[in-house]
């Protein structure tokens, strides 16, 4: 496809023409020109621990393979046999051995991705180059304990490419190990559910019978769009009550709490930490618990363990979504820990964030009705355009923006609006 | 844990009797009812099969009243805004009692919805693995676990199974 999308608004200002959670021609165009041309994340290094490990993903409709060599090197191919083209695995991940073997007629490379096994190779003739058949590679680096892979990537170093991004996200995926993954597909725009990541306006609203327990957390945070086309959402509320949530569940449910019985889910995480100030906390009141939201261009989110809580979690999450149509794509999310943490620590943070996030994460319940309703509503004549125009300071936001401002997705729709009209 | 290799029909019957009262609570909307069907410090637990095939399984867990009321209490919030109707067909019911007297059951568990916009359709299936306990009121969860058959889940789990 070689036209540029002739939007009806320019996107960069925060009105945003509605057709791009519509259009089949635009969805196209992002696979062509945002999916094939960024770096993708695709794994954790700690996924890929041994040679032989392999994780699989799709990009732009394409299926990659990203495994480990006996050399310790992480490499991504095309995940198709050179023959015939058939995938040569279509598990999500595990364990290759020492050959990646077509099932088809049997064609076997390496971890390195040569061609080391055609059966009966006489037949193709003394001239047959098994060099010209390997794997065809896909370009891959790691950024700290992260795994991006690229089919085509317009910005050749992921670091260039994670830009203002890169020294925010290093200390928070450096030493983290996977501890638990849950994918699921709803019936919404793929770019619904990344800009909500990048908008907490929403969230004392959607997220209401949780939010309860959380008055104020929007009073103070910031909102800070980070180029090229990444952000940062910050926010600090007050200690947990969860006495107060208890009356505000059983108001929203009719669920009977007047027992005492108080609410333990994700409450737990903070609410039953050890008494008192943080370790090394110096004295006076302890600080606000602050809790980041990080999305990387186009389709990763990061939401790293609340800062200061009095266990000073760090585990926390990462999160893709992918499309599968216009009105349909597919999340993938893993939860990790600290690399030192032991089993029952890890099966406690997995529990506490899996109790939010997911498919029946009570936050992304949540997110996903509201990813639906949009995708109904967009598609109709109702209106032309989105708006993302809240703060009005000029620039970036940052320190000085409000959290609800939404910065961060005008960022998003800056890079994303360039992307798309790149004919090169 | 040791079981008995003990299957009268009056066993599973009492078990059958059980997850239908159990489904009930869930397709009329009675969360209190729900939740009490559970011991004080029962456990439901909710998985796929291999979701996660290098780390272990992703369980949503709910430990004791606290965390069974406060999904109780998520799920039928949830569900009075997204007005939804379901059907628990719980089946293939198999129970067995165990040495230290508790109830070791299975079945098979397919949950169909009906919402505002869509026709009834089928969501998603699995199994039951269970231990039951008998009180005074009947017979309660000490655990009840879910697994799922899919790996990759509908968008709108904000359902109780």
């Amino acid at each position: 496809m070689s036209v540029s999308p002739d939007f009806r608004t320019d996107l960069a200002t925060g009105v945003v023409d509605r057709a791009i959670y519509t259009s089949e021609e635009i969805l196209a165009l992002e696979k062509e020109r945002i999916f094939a041309r960024t770096w993708r994340y695709a794994c954790t290094i700690r996924d890929l621990r041994n040679p032989g490990d392999y994780f699989t993903l799709s990009v732009a409709d394409q299926p990659v393979l990203v495994i480990r060599g006996n050399d310790g090197e992480i490499r991504a191919f095309h995940n198709a046999c050179s023959h015939r083209g058939a995938v040569l695995t279509d598990e999500r991940c595990g364990n290759q051995g020492q050959v990646l073997k077509c099932m088809y007629h049997a064609w076997s490379f390496n971890l390195k991705g040569d061609l080391t096994g055609v059966p009966y190779d006489e037949g193709y003739g003394p001239g047959f180059d098994r060099g010209a058949y390997g794997l065809k590679p896909v370009a891959c680096e790691t950024f700290h304990d992260l795994v991006f892979v690229a089919l085509r990537p317009t910005v050749p170093s992921l670091t260039d490419f994670l830009g203002e991004m890169a020294d925010h996200l290093a200390p928070y995926v450096q030493g983290i190990e996977p501890i638990g993954r849950n994918s699921w597909i709803y019936d919404g725009n793929w770019k619904l559910w990344h800009e909500n990541f990048r908008d907490d306006y929403h969230a004392e609203f959607t997220h209401r019978s949780i939010r309860d327990l959380l008055a104020g957390t929007t009073a103070r945070g910031w909102n800070w769009g980070a180029a090229p086309g990444h952000s940062v959402l910050q926010w600090a509320f007050p200690p947990l009550d969860p006495p107060k949530y208890a009356r505000a569940l059983q108001r929203f449910s009719g669920v009977d709490f007047s027992d005492g019985t108080m609410p333990v889910g994700w409450s737990s995480m903070l609410a039953q930490g050890p008494p008192g100030p943080p370790e090394g906390f110096a004295g006076g009141e302890p600080p606000e618990i602050r809790q980041e939201v990080l999305a990387v261009f186009p389709n990763l989110d990061i939401q790293p363990g609340p800062k200061d809580t009095p266990r000073g979690m760090k585990a926390g999450y990462l999160q893709t979504v992918t499309p599968l149509g216009v009105n349909r794509a597919r999340v993938d999310i893993t939860v990790y820990s600290d690399v030192e943490d032991d089993d029952a620590t890890r099966q406690e943070q997995l529990e506490n964030l899996a109790d939010t996030q997911g498919s029946w994460g009570k936050l992304s319940c949540d997110d996903t009705e509201a990813a639906a309703r949009c995708q109904i509503g967009v598609r109709g004549e109702g209106g032309r355009s989105n708006l993302f125009t809240r703060g009005v300071a000029p620039g970036r936001g940052g320190e000085s923006a409000d959290v609800r401002d939404e910065y961060s997705q005008r960022e998003f729709f800056r890079v994303y609006q360039q992307y798309l009209r790149d004919e090169s | 844990m040791s079981t008995m290799v003990m299957n009268p029909a009056g066993l599973r019957s009492e078990v059958e009797d059980h997850y239908a009262t159990y489904a009930l609570t869930m397709d009329d909307k009675r969360p209190n009812a729900w939740v009490d069907l559970f011991l004080a410090a029962g456990v439901y637990a909710v998985g796929t099969h291999n979701n996660v095939s290098t780390t272990g399984m992703w369980w949503y867990t709910d430990r004791g009243l606290g965390a069974l009321k406060e999904r109780a209490a998520y799920t039928n919030g949830y569900l009075r805004h997204n007005p939804t109707r379901t059907l628990h067909t719980i089946t293939n019911v198999r129970a067995r009692e165990t040495d230290d007297g508790l109830i070791k059951s299975e079945a098979y568990v397919v949950l169909y919805v009906t919402d505002r916009v869509e026709v009834s359709r089928f969501h998603v299936c699995g199994r039951y693995d269970d231990l039951l306990t008998r009180t005074d009121h009947g017979l309660r969860f000490a655990e009840h676990r879910v697994v799922l058959d899919a790996e990759t889940l509908p968008g709108n789990m904000g359902v109780l199974l």
